[in-house]
């Protein structure tokens, strides 16, 4: 199983490297075989997984961490998979037909690069890969909404997608984080078995907070639905693959995934079902007021978010039944919708519901209209097609709340978002074909410049909806979850209340449609909208400010800030752990008495460099300072420090003689007064407070000193009498070829910025005389 | 400015600047030394060469070695940590072995192969910033 797993996980990043490397003109249908390979794949896998049957993988990663990189393969993951693919599979070839001059091979690389991520994420077992892939997703999603870099809007999307998800993203990462230390491991599979002893410690509400955090960003809830409008800057098929099926499912995959771990918890329904129904409410709100297609497709999205993420809340109560339903019929239908306006904007040369609902399409393309009706209807979950199901399962789970005051709040909010969903699914639909003036035929393309397949890959995607509207019973009993048995659902073989709820709801739709239609312009409420957008604006307000107050451009700013930000934490922790100035507890040695020594160079050397004049000068004599330091380790017996001291020392002296001879002269300070006595104080706070950690620290013994241990087992263990030497090689070899890794990356650096230098002053002359500003800057 | 005396030095001092470097780095298992010190060593006596003769022959006498040298180093390092993957043991783990029998029992470890690339790539990192900072220096 674990060659399956890897390669449904590792063909989209392969051809995604591929598509890089291969001609340009192969990109697009080499692009369809990761896809392809994938479906394959995990097809066959598909009849095994009934039920709740789990297969998991055991893959080693850091075990000293007990951090692994197992795999699961349960129904949940594997429906993912064949969505993922299977929508995956249509999205490529509907870009390839659609994109035309955005179409790179650029944009085919992250999309599978994306693809790979979301496979990755819907096949973790482990929590700490979850969060690698998740961070995977977010990555590639802000550079596909940013694809067409050129136009503001993309930029903007792209960057709010990355700094809400971003965020989320880091919220979830201390959430596992948190979760692994309270239970010991970082896997789903044990985390599920420990589930009773998590809920039990009243302390797991951090843990949740932080996940639900990662989730509700991810899956754009309240109050954090607003970037989802926003990423809609990108082309149609991304749209509908990352926007609408995919990566914003991931969020309540998530949920998904934590309801084995949470769903005892007190606080698991009421946070989902607020949430999930305030995101239901006021996400369908701003869908039936949005005019751009596009626009109404997203907040609808965020809408059935909302629904999904308060199903999870309500499946606490009544059990797992028809997740997968409800996943799948938003999946398709959106998809296909999302799809579908792409082709509308190309043959209607617009997207805009002002234009269109005055024009009369539907005469003229009657198979358009046919195939947005399909989704639109089953967005408005009308009878013989799956939406009518999924609402079904949705309200078969908001009656079976706990309370009777719960079940009366939840499904009043319910029946209110729902009836504003059939509002903006009519508004889809009529709005887009049902006008009375003649349409501007010559708006868009002609019927025959457009690709076939824009109406093909949609219509392919909303065939289950109808198949397993029409049938029911089979649909759901033997494709979507076999070994289980679905009750005949459908109108046509009983009529109970839920199927009334239903109906009810299309009736009000209707006529909230119709009078809708009669108004000329809906009220604006000062709504959540408005509030997240304020605070957006002041989250990016503030740190404009903060970047200004920080990032001055000049040394001296920059020094000031880090220092004092530094020693204020030692401060901290000198209040709070407590200090001493006490000499008693210091190691005299006989060795010490040569202590004047260094104190002299140290103490000497920082003196001469304030008042030597010229930069040679200053240079030489910090270097006093550092064999000071080398004598220091020379005294208390640490060889291999004073060896690397003294080489450190000497050979950053030659390299700032060398850059330093670049500089110009210095002239007379031309900081002014006040300046002056702020960096001065500024030194001196840091120099005490230094002074006194050090102090602080030579008095106090530790506790526990680590390097007893590394002692002890030097010799026994890796065989080295130098214990220096075999922790850097050999216990904490790992830091040591990062920090290697880091060096040659510091050279890389130094070389592009000699290179950028260099260029620069052969392109404009004038270039030093800006230097020389920026040196004696005084902001 | 041209040195006859430093000159003599540095051509004296260069072999045995990278003696010493080479027995700091084998000997640094068990003694003060290693492949960080090691390299600073060889760095050193590399840059009194260029201060000695000049930036551009020290150039073009070594740059073919110092642009590899540390991509070679991090490929070292990195192979020896992922060859204990190989059997089976966590990246990076080391491996020892005594050659030999009595008074000429010679230590050998894995960790010296991993200190080689070390010394390699810091070899290679301060050569290439010190022939960066150096530019128009004749």
């Amino acid at each position: 199983m674990l060659p399956t797993l890897a390669l449904i996980i590792g063909v989209p990043f392969l051809v995604a490297a591929l598509v890089l490397l291969l001609p340009r003109s192969w990109s697009g249908r080499l692009a369809l075989v990761a896809p392809a390979v994938v479906l394959l794949l995990a097809v066959p896998l598909w009849p095994e997984f009934g039920g709740d049957a789990v297969h998991l993988e055991r893959v080693e990663w850091f075990p000293t961490l007990n951090m692994t990189a197992d795999l699961r393969v349960d129904r949940l993951g594997l429906f993912f998979v064949l969505l993922i693919g299977g929508i995956g599979l249509g999205i490529v070839q509907y870009g390839r037909y659609y994109l035309g001059k955005q179409e790179s091979p650029q944009f085919w690389a992250a999309l599978l690069a994306f693809m790979g991520a979301m496979l990755g994420i819907v096949l973790s077992d482990s929590l700490i890969l979850l969060f690698v892939f998740w961070e995977l997703t977010t990555i590639t999603s802000a550079l596909l909404i940013g694809m067409d870099f050129g136009k503001g809007e993309a930029r903007r999307g792209a960057i709010q997608a990355f700094l809400v998800t971003g965020l989320g993203g880091l919220a979830l990462l201390a959430g596992v984080v948190l979760l692994g230390q309270m239970a010991g491991t970082y896997n789903l599979s044990e985390l599920a078995a420990q589930s009773d002893a998590i809920v039990g410690n009243p302390w797991h509400l951090a843990p949740l907070i932080l996940l639900f955090l990662g989730a509700f960003t991810k899956s754009a809830q309240f109050p954090f639905h607003f970037w989802l409008p926003g990423a809609m800057a990108a082309p149609a098929p991304v749209s509908a693959y990352l926007h609408s099926a995919t990566m914003v499912k991931a969020g309540v995959f998530l949920l998904g995934r934590l309801f084995p771990i949470f769903h005892e918890s007190q606080y698991w329904l009421p946070t989902l079902a607020a949430v999930g129904l305030t995101t239901f409410l006021v996400a369908g709100w701003n869908a039936v007021k949005a005019y751009d297609l596009k626009q109404l497709l997203a907040h609808s999205t965020v809408a059935y978010l909302g629904v999904l993420t308060a199903l999870y809340g309500f499946y606490s109560v009544v059990g797992l039944r028809g997740e997968v339903v409800n996943i799948m019929n938003h999946a398709l239908y959106k998809s296909s919708l999302f799809l579908l306006i792409g082709w509308v904007e190309k043959r209607m040369g617009t997207r805009d519901l002002e234009l269109l609902q005055r024009e009369r399409w539907i005469g003229h393309e009657k198979l358009a209209a046919v195939l947005i009706g399909v989704g639109a209807f089953a967005m408005a979950g009308l009878p013989f097609l799956l939406g009518f199901m999924a609402k079904d399962v949705f309200f078969q789970a908001v009656i079976g709340g706990p309370t009777v005051e719960e079940i009366t709040l939840y499904l009043g909010l319910t029946l209110l978002a729902s009836t504003l969903a059939t509002i903006y699914a009519l508004k889809v639909w009529a709005g887009t074909f049902l006008g009375s003036e003649p349409p501007v035929l010559d708006r868009g393309y002609p019927p025959k410049k457009i690709s076939p397949w824009l109406l093909i890959v949609p219509g392919v995607l909303l065939l289950p909806q109808v198949v397993g509207g029409v049938f029911p019973a089979w649909f759901l009993g033997t494709v979507v979850e076999p070994g289980t048995t679905w009750s005949p659902w459908a109108i046509w073989y009983y009529i109970d209340v839920k199927v009334a709820l239903s109906l009810g709801i299309i009736v009000f739709g209707v006529v909230g449609y119709l009078y809708w239609r009669r108004l000329a312009a809906l009220p604006s409420l000062p709504g959540p909208q408005q509030v997240s957008d304020g605070l957006a604006d002041g989250a990016l307000g503030f740190s404009s400010w903060m970047s200004r107050a920080v990032q001055a451009g000049g040394h001296p700013r920059y020094f000031v800030v880090t220092l004092l930000f530094a020693v204020a934490m030692v401060a901290v922790g000198l209040r709070w752990g407590g200090w001493s100035v006490d000499t008693a507890a210091w190691a005299v040695g006989p060795e010490l008495s040569f202590g004047w020594l260094p104190a002299l160079l140290i103490t000497g050397g920082a003196f001469l460099t304030i008042l030597l004049p010229g930069r040679i000068a200053k240079v030489v004599v910090v270097a006093l300072v550092g064999y000071g330091m080398a004598v220091v380790y020379v005294l208390y017996r640490a060889p291999d420090l004073a060896l690397t001291q003294l080489l450190v020392e000497t050979i950053s002296l030659v390299l700032l003689l060398l850059i330093f001879r670049r500089m110009p002269r210095l002239t007379r300070d031309p900081r002014s007064l006040p300046t002056r006595w702020v960096h001065g104080i500024a030194s001196a706070v840091v120099g005490v407070t230094m002074g006194m950690l050090a102090w602080t620290i030579g008095s106090t013994a530790a506790p526990n000193p680590a390097g007893y241990e590394q002692l002890a087992l030097s010799y026994p263990v890796a065989q080295g009498q130098n214990v220096v030497n075999v922790i850097l090689v050999d216990f904490r070899g790992i830091d040591t070829f990062g920090e290697v890794v880091v060096l040659v990356i510091a050279a890389l650096g130094a070389l592009a910025l000699f290179r950028v230098a260099s260029t620069r002053k052969e392109a404009a002359p004038a270039a030093p005389k800006r230097t020389e500003k920026l040196v004696g800057n005084k902001r | 400015m041209r040195s006859l005396i430093l000159e003599r030095v540095a051509r004296g001092l260069l072999p045995v600047a990278t003696m010493f470097a080479l027995y700091l780095l084998w000997r640094g298992h068990n003694l003060p030394g290693g492949g960080f010190i090691a390299g600073l060593v060889t760095s050193g006596a590399l840059i009194l060469q260029a201060v000695a003769f000049g930036i551009k022959p020290t150039r073009s006498y070594l740059s073919g070695f110092l642009r590899l040298a540390p991509w070679v180093g991090v490929a070292i390092a990195l192979a020896s940590g992922l060859s204990a993957m190989l059997f089976g043991d966590p990246f990076l783990t080391q491996y020892h072995a005594y050659v030999g029998t009595g008074e000429s029992k010679v230590h050998v470890s894995t960790a010296l192969t991993f200190d080689i690339g070390v010394y390699l790539a810091v070899i290679g990192v301060t050569a290439t910033v010190a022939n960066l900072f150096a530019e128009g220096v004749e």
